[in-house]
């Protein structure tokens, strides 16, 4: 197996010390969940989040909507809605607030017994981005601007990719399917390239997939990158040791960048590349037919009709970058 | 398998069964071995796909809103891992927290990187297999960040990430008129703790961080041993060139201090203004050894003949990177936004190198007295850079069904850089100033209504000049998609994306397109049968002009991809047993043409309460006929598996069983 033992040793240890901590906790019984609140009671707005030092000793209620939506309380205490600031779920003094935050009052809602459905929102189409950006509209990257970002539109919005009652439980950001799937949707023609191409970043499955290089609430205008928190393209993340800097660079951060040679979407070639004969992938820069272009001197006098010189890393190994070569050989 | 690897995996099992055992806990797990049996050529195989025979964890799901019974402490916690094990990639995360006191988020990632090929890299094509470059490396990234005190007004933020590469490898090394085989083993360690702050004020928000990376690097070569005759086997200057031994160490620091600022305000209901500034200044010292002895020529350097080598250098390189943005978002009317947006980016790069050389036993073609000559090569490298980018945007998100975007970006680079030494060979054309604009006009609309949706774009690019040969001048990119979904029975739709790109300058003559389009339905006629179906078709043909060294002729550089797809698969539920099986076939003409066909089955069986047994069967065949010589990297690979899925969390298999097929996402309402 490849794993580095200690890491997965720490894995069951993480796991089992909090099963020690929580058959330790058994030994003083816990309240069991209240009988769900009265629809009056679910009335009442939501009281701000009590301090920590007072919900300890207080017992677990299930808003009344629970009674009727059976399915959703079953699921909904491990949302991470569930933990929104001031309505947490389960809580005393909370209420139905979880609920109520996002779906309205549904006051007649409940005397009706859901006939009224005037007071409960539902969510789809744009409304339902507007709604959710009502919280989400964070400041925490310098791209989080979805209303101008490259997925605003009518055709797609927060619900075409999250469900917040519904999503797939392996997945992180209550995605509604696996988050690959999810892309693939609109973005089949990457998502076959991918699939169909022999050389292939192994997407959606051992934990890269399409958000690990795209920002989905990114903007339009640099493909929805997720660069580096420096401003280095997303390849730098994993691939760290191409990122220099060089006493001899060679593409990357001066005039290319790393698609310069590379397909990172799949390709039929080796190492990703985009052409499938390195000489010829080199000599359409270095070609010396125009001396307007930087790096167009030719590549020596190298006869390539030899197979010996057609794949010019044989010699040149050091492509990315080196300290040590100004031809790039080691 | 490896024994040592293999017990964490079954202690980590164990541990989980127990806490399953006795918690209530949502834990999902699904584990089980992998057989493999591969015919032909393997190496091509684990270049491509690396799946090897062992023990494996597929899916690991662990969540929790009260993991250790003390709600003081911890009131959510998830785990989730995929793929840990044999690999050849995996990886878990990890969030735990209490809300409004800490957020603790872990992700971790192996993969394993191998490549041997047959033909690729091989001077001697098809004459030798495998390849000479090879290499067999793992990557592990370990990234953790701690979020103290969220949604507070400060924030505190602590994160640390670390990236190890290593791992043997084979490459080459070109001296004295010859290429050596070398045995490599390369380790490095990427890693950036940081520290900083958030705030929200309300009306004014942002954060700050500083971080510190660190890069070391480990490259260590030897001559493979009976490599000694090189990949020349011809004599030059009437000597056979053979090396007796080469060794090589280069050692690599680079120490990096970067910082983040980003400040957002908003003025009023409407208007929303984000500024941030980054910047990075790494600094790379580089050392390195190397001895050699043999028989060897030297054309350019010395002129003359020499038996060994011995060669030292120290190298420095400073790269000094910031980029200033400034935004505004401003709310036109309801769903109609306008964004415009300034940044201004900076990278300086200057490197300096000193390499002492010290030839051993030199003699002229002529002589035979043996001296020593050593030889300094001091470089001085620098490169400039400034990129000014301009970008609006407008979005109407609906009219109704409709939603349109409009955008523009100019792009204005400027580039200086320093004449370098490769220039040793044919002097001019490197180096020098350049500059570029580019302007980019986007363009975007959609229909969508009652689960039919249409929607297209158009980005047009066009520059002034290019700075490399391959940029272009003008390039278009059109992205079309229909769908049509009647749920829960049927979904349709049809995607195409068409790229062309070309530079009319005199002297690079340079074009290209790319064109793909598919469609893709799934069927449901019955609620246990779902039926899939996919079809798409590649073609891309790129080609621009080159000099053809040797003879200094003009040739056509082409490259061409002609490939389809065809895809189809079933879903079939029998009572509690779940079946699944797929084909798809990849057929790939052009420069490289090639064909794969990938075949899947698997069954699920339940044998008890939230407990299933699956078996699985992937089969991948790849041909390749590269040039007509016949194929290197034929491979026939296939794959069983059997594993046990366990969720002894109710509500995550009730979740799972509705999951057998999920709706599409674009209809439903929450």
């Amino acid at each position: 197996m490849a794993m580095k033992p200690w890491a997965l040793a720490g894995i069951g240890g993480l796991i089992f010390g909090a099963s020690v901590v929580r058959l330790a906790a058994q030994t003083t019984p816990t309240a069991k969940p209240a009988p769900a609140t009265t629809p009056a009671a679910a009335t009442t707005p939501a009281a701000p989040a009590p301090a920590p030092s007072e919900k300890k000793a207080q017992p677990v209620e299930e808003p009344a909507c629970v009674a009727c939506h059976e399915d959703m309380g079953k699921k909904f205490p491990g949302n991470p809605h569930s933990r929104i600031h001031g309505a947490e779920y389960g809580k005393a003094g909370v209420g139905d607030a979880p609920c109520a935050s996002c779906h309205g009052p549904g006051t007649k809602h409940m005397e009706s017994s859901g006939e009224d459905k005037s007071d409960v929102r539902v969510f789809k189409d744009r409304a339902a981005a507007d709604f959710c950006l009502t919280c989400h509209n964070s400041n925490k990257t310098p791209h989080a601007s979805y209303q101008t970002g490259v997925h605003a539109s009518a055709a797609i919005n927060c619900l075409s990719c999250h469900s917040i009652h519904s999503s797939e439980p392996k997945e992180a950001h209550l995605l509604v399917r696996q988050s690959t799937e999810v892309c693939a949707n609109c973005h089949a023609p990457q998502a076959a390239s991918f699939r169909n191409k022999p050389f292939a970043h192994r997407i959606g499955r051992g934990g890269m997939d399409c958000a690990s290089c795209h920002d989905p609430h990114g903007l339009a205008k640099d493909k929805a990158l997720r660069l580096t928190p420096y401003g280095e393209n997303p390849c730098i993340n994993c691939h760290a040791e191409k990122r220099g800097p060089f006493v001899f660079e060679h593409v990357n951060e001066v005039a290319g960048s790393c698609m310069s040679c590379h397909e990172p979407h799949g390709s039929s070639n080796n190492k990703r590349l985009i052409r499938s004969r390195v000489d010829k992938l080199c000599l359409e820069c270095h070609s010396n037919l125009s001396s307007k272009t930087l790096g167009s001197q030719p590549p020596s006098f190298h006869n390539i009709s030899l197979p010996r010189y057609q794949n010019c890393t044989t010699c040149h190994v050091a492509v990315h970058g080196s300290n040590l070569s100004p031809q790039l050989l080691k | 398998m490896r024994t040592r690897s293999l017990l964490p995996a079954v202690l980590l099992l164990l541990f989980a069964a127990g806490i399953a055992a006795a918690q209530t806990y949502p834990l999902e797990l699904e584990f089980g071995y992998r057989f493999l049996n591969v015919d032909g050529n393997m190496e091509e195989y684990r270049s491509q796909i690396n799946e090897r025979q062992g023990f494996l964890i597929r899916r690991i799901t662990f969540a929790s809103t009260d993991p250790i019974g003390q709600p003081g402490f911890l009131d959510h916690f998830r785990f989730d891992g995929s793929e840990l094990g044999i690999g050849p990639a995996g990886s878990f995360r990890m969030e735990a927290g209490r809300t409004g006191l800490y957020d603790l988020r872990f992700f971790y990632r192996r993969a394993e990187a191998f490549s041997a090929l047959p033909d690729f890299a091989n001077p001697f094509f098809p004459a030798v297999i495998p390849g000479q470059h090879t290499f067999s490396r793992v990557r592990n990234v370990y990234d953790a960040e701690l979020e103290i005190l969220p949604g507070h007004v400060i924030t505190p933020l602590l994160g640390y990430i670390r990236n190890e590469y290593s791992g043997p490898g084979r490459t080459t090394y070109h001296i004295g008129q010859d290429e050596f085989q070398l045995n490599e083993y390369l380790s490095n360690r990427d890693e950036e703790f940081r520290l900083g702050a958030a705030f929200n004020t309300g009306p004014v928000s942002g954060r700050f961080l500083q971080g510190w990376r660190r890069f070391r690097e480990n490259d260590s070569f030897g001559l493979v041993p009976g490599a000694n005759n090189g990949n020349n086997n011809f004599p030059v200057l009437g000597i056979n060139i053979t090396a007796s031994s080469i060794n090589r160490t280069t050692e690599t620091k680079t120490d990096t201090p970067v910082t983040l600022a980003l400040v957002t305000g908003r003025i009023g209901s409407r208007l929303k203004l984000i500024g941030s500034y980054q910047r990075a200044h790494g600094e790379t010292d580089a050392t390195e050894g190397e001895a050699a002895t043999g028989s060897f020529v030297s054309f350019f350097e010395i002129s003359r003949f020499f038996n060994g080598l011995a060669e030292s250098a120290s190298t420095k390189s400073e790269a000094t990177f910031w980029k200033g943005m400034g935004r505004a978002e401003f709310v036109v009317a309801d769903g109609v936004d306008l964004s415009a947006e300034y940044s201004r980016r900076h990278r300086y790069m200057t490197g300096f190198a000193l390499v002492s050389t010290l030839y051993q036993d030199t003699r002229t073609f002529t002589s035979s007295d043996p001296p020593n000559i050593q030889l300094l090569l001091q470089a001085n490298n620098s490169m400039d850079r400034f990129d000014t980018v301009f970008d609006t945007n407008l979005t109407v998100r609906s009219l109704g069904p409709f939603a349109l975007r409009a955008g523009w970006t100019r792009d204005d680079s400027d580039l200086t850089v320093s004449p370098d030494l490769s220039e040793i060979v044919i002097s001019g054309n490197q180096g020098g100033s350049f500059n570029r604009r580019i302007d980019t006009y986007r363009g975007g609309a959609s229909y969508s209504v009652a689960g039919f949706t249409l929607a297209a774009d158009y980005t047009g690019d066009r520059a002034n000049k290019a700075v490399m040969r391959t940029d272009y001048l003008d390039r278009d990119q059109y992205r079309f998609r229909l769908s049509w979904s009647t749920e829960p029975f049927l979904r349709v739709s049809f995607n195409g994306r068409k790229t062309t790109a070309s530079n009319d300058d005199p002297g690079i003559d340079f074009a290209s397109k790319i064109w793909e389009y598919g469609g893709d339905l799934e069927f449901i006629p019955a609620k246990p049968v779902t039926l899939r179906f996919s079809a798409s078709k590649f073609l891309a043909h790129t080609s621009i002009p080159i000099r053809v060294p040797q003879d200094f002729s003009i040739a056509l550089s082409e490259h061409r991809e002609d490939g389809v797809s065809l895809e189809g698969g079933a879903s079939l539920l029998l009572g509690p047993v779940r079946l699944d099986g797929s084909y798809a076939r990849f057929t790939n003409g052009g420069s490289y043409p090639f064909n794969i066909d990938r075949a899947r089955a698997s069954v699920e069986v339940p044998v008890w309460t939230n407990m299933a047994v699956l078996g699985e069967w992937w089969r991948d065949q790849y041909n390749d006929a590269p040039q007509n010589l016949g194929s290197l990297g034929r491979y026939n690979a296939n794959r069983y598996g059997v594993y046990l899925r366990w969720a002894p969390w109710a509500a995550a298999t009730e979740a799972k069983e509705q999951g057998v097929k999920a709706p599409p996402p674009e209809k439903k309402a929450e």
